[in-house]
């Protein structure tokens, strides 16, 4: 092997491309149709955990993690990692999935404690937890920045001699004898390749069909609603709400409220027609949730929203497959938890490359293959909670 | 005495431009919303309810039901009630036609005491709007307004233009537009947000305004779009790489040549 294209400068296109440079593939490149983390990962909460039911999900996690620890001294520049920690609060309904979940985390090595409602109050002072039956603390979680993530690797990847071309948008994957050969851009430049990656998220869906490969992946709007609290909260962890389903994290002083109960999240048919703020009503539900779960913060208010696109497939969870033709790979579908993992979906998609099969302990390759969905093989968890959309 | 707001549904600067099969602009963009600076006109209602005894804030939009999003939008940031004039009549009215349907609404509204505009919407940008409804209303027009404060029932504003800054009175009632440097907009609180989501939009038609269809409309606009077309693609510029100094040379023949 010896040319490999890769189709998007998001996340996954670079992780991608530097878990192939520690393989020792050095004729890389990357095309991005616009510039280097203008999709989902410029738009990302960044929230890092390893709270997962599906074990593949959670192993690709907490391989994730040495990356997003050690990124300094592995590609030389600070990606804004903060460790602030990962809490969930669960009410009485789930707490045995909750802690069938802990366990089977605990057994692939996640480090993840269970603590009482009363400690988690001290964590997060001006929140009622009352309402909840329990809750966990993954001291190795935060938040990133998906932005800064994306450039300190693409600067380092150019120092390594991977070219990174901007303003590059695919028009067609080309193919001979059944087997992928370049691609093609829409100014009519073609370049060979004997390997092509799209990791595209929602954009690789007609990038494939043509080519017969129809991928499950639905764009889905999200909105997410920035509060601007009116105190200092200090530096608490990432708080995923299982009650109420919402997900709080503070950036910079103001707390970003993301909803979890499926209502922020609705299917659109074109990635890149979508409202650029978020509606009234979400504002209204995040209202309701925040006054009801921070009692403390006294007169928060709105202080701007947020909005982007999650590739979405049927089972939430991300197609890093072959495909029917050689040479031809996805990592696409990442549903709206591919920041946390990316490290890892990265490094398998370099594996399927190189070795054919996973090398990261405890992932699974067959669970994300493309063909599960025809199979009517969803890679669900196993211990699904109540009420919470599928994503953990 | 109310403070009438008069407020603009408008796409947004991001949004793809749409035009109608008339060359009227596509007003239902996917990220439409409340003008932003008819954000400033509401901020400066609020802030002036806030020191006349009694003062409520209405804000009154003209526009296709959707606009209903910019009205709510200023409920939640504090508004007392919202009022949108819609009918299918008013598709394609031009300014006056605007001017003529918000100006009955003025009269339709009980108490209104000062009548609020921002300095222009952000999709036409005429501005001549507030002037259309003082001259009509036979009210003192205090425009363009950096500041604004209402005192025995006088409005004072302060006006900086490239003649200079004036402080301009007149007796209430009146009409006052403010601009994009009369204060930042408020961000909606959450009890503001609350309180917004119990509040109605009351929509209301031509015929309850007494208004003739054939006022308005596309029909009776003085401005008539007969074409859109494209502006011309911008030509590459040209980089100069610099590498020891010499682009000075590079870019002095450059502005030479250019200014020829
Ligand atoms: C609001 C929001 C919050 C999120 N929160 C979290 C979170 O807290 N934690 C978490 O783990 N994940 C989160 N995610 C998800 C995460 O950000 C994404 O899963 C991840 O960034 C996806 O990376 P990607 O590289 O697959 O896609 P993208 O970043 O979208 O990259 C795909 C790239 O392909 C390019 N492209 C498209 N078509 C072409 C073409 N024809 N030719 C060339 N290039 C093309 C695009 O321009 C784009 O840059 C969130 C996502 C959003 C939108």
């Amino acid at each position: 092997m010896s040319k490999v294209v890769i189709i998007g400068g998001g996340i996954i296109g670079a992780t991608t491309a530097y878990a192939l440079l520690k393989k020792g593939v050095t004729d890389i490149t990357i095309l991005e149709r616009d510039t280097v983390g203008s999709g989902g990962t410029g738009k990302t909460a960044g929230i890092i955990r390893c709270h997962y039911g599906v074990t593949s999900i959670s192993a690709l996690a907490l391989y994730s993690l040495d990356f997003f620890e050690n990124a300094k001294e592995l590609i030389g520049t600070d990606i804004e990692f903060e460790q602030v920690g990962y809490l969930v609060g669960i009410g009485s309904e789930n707490l045995e999935p909750f802690r069938a979940s802990l366990a089977n985390q605990r057994s692939i090595g996640v480090e993840t404690d269970e603590i009482s409602p009363a400690e988690a109050g001290e964590l997060w002072p001006t929140a009622e937890v009352s309402d909840f039956a329990t809750f966990c603390l993954e001291k190795r979680g935060g938040y990133g920045d998906g932005y800064a993530t994306v450039q300190g690797l693409a600067a380092y990847l150019r120092t390594q001699g991977v070219a990174i071309k901007q303003g590059a948008k695919v028009a067609e994957i080309l193919t001979s004898d059944g087997a992928a050969s370049g691609v093609k851009l829409v100014d009519g430049t073609v370049i060979d390749a004997d390997t092509v990656v799209v990791a595209a998220g929602a954009w690789s869906v007609p990038l494939l069909s043509p080519l017969g490969i129809e991928l499950p992946i639905t764009p889905q709007f999200v909105q997410e609603v920035v509060i601007n609290p009116g105190m200092d909260l200090g530096a608490p962890p990432v708080f995923s709400d299982l009650v109420s389903m919402q997900y709080v994290h503070l950036r910079h002083g103001e707390m970003l409220f993301g909803n979890s109960d499926g209502r922020a999240i609705t299917p659109i048919t074109d990635p890149d027609v979508y409202p650029s703020h978020a509606s009234n009503e979400a504002i209204e539900i995040t209202a309701e949730k925040a006054i009801h779960r921070f009692p403390g913060v006294e007169d928060p208010g709105v202080s701007t929203t947020t909005t982007g696109v999650v590739d979405s497939t049927p089972d939430n969870n991300p197609i890093i497959s072959v495909t029917d033709i050689s040479g031809l790979f996805v990592a696409a579908g990442m549903s709206g938890h591919g920041f946390k993992i990316s490290p890892g979906v990265g490094r398998l998609m370099a594996d399927l490359i190189v070795e054919g099969d996973s090398t990261i302990p405890n992932v699974t390759a067959s669970d994300f293959r493309l063909t599960r969905f025809a199979e009517g093989e969803l890679l669900l968890s196993p211990y699904p909670y109540v009420g919470a959309v599928g994503i953990r | 005495m109310k403070i009438l707001t008069c407020v603009k549904y408008v796409p947004d600067a991001g949004d793809e431009v749409g035009f109608e099969s008339d060359f009227t602009l596509g007003r239902t963009g996917p990220s439409s919303k409340l003008s932003e600076l008819d954000e400033y006109a509401v901020e400066q209602a609020l802030r002036l309810r806030a020191t006349i005894d009694g003062a409520t804030v209405t804000v009154l939009s003209v526009g296709p039901a959707e606009a209903e999003v910019a009205l709510r939008k200023a409920l939640q940031m504090g508004a007392d009630e919202a009022v949108l004039v819609s009918d299918e009549a008013i598709a394609g009215s031009d300014v006056f036609g605007t001017a003529a349907v918000l100006i009955a609404a003025a009269g339709y509204l009980d108490e209104v005491g000062l009548v609020m505009c921002g300095m222009s919407s952000t999709d036409a940008g005429i501005g001549a709007l507030p002037a259309l409804l003082a001259e009509a209303l036979g009210w003192p027009l205090l425009s363009n307004a950096a500041e604004v404060s209402v005192e025995a029932g006088q409005a004072r504003i302060v006006r900086s233009d490239e003649f200079g800054t004036r402080v301009v009175e007149a007796a209430l009632p009146a009409v006052v537009s403010v601009t994009d440097q009369s204060g930042e907009p408020r961000y909606p609180s959450f009890k503001d947000v609350l309180a917004a989501k119990k509040k109605s939009v009351t929509t209301i038609g031509l015929a309850e305004l007494g208004v003739e269809a054939a006022l308005v409309g596309a029909g009776a606009a003085r401005v008539q779009v007969t074409a859109v077309v494209r502006n011309p693609e911008r030509a590459a510029g040209r980089v100069i790489v610099d590498v020891d100094g010499s682009s000075v040379d590079d870019i002095v023949e450059f502005l030479a040549a250019a200014t020829k």
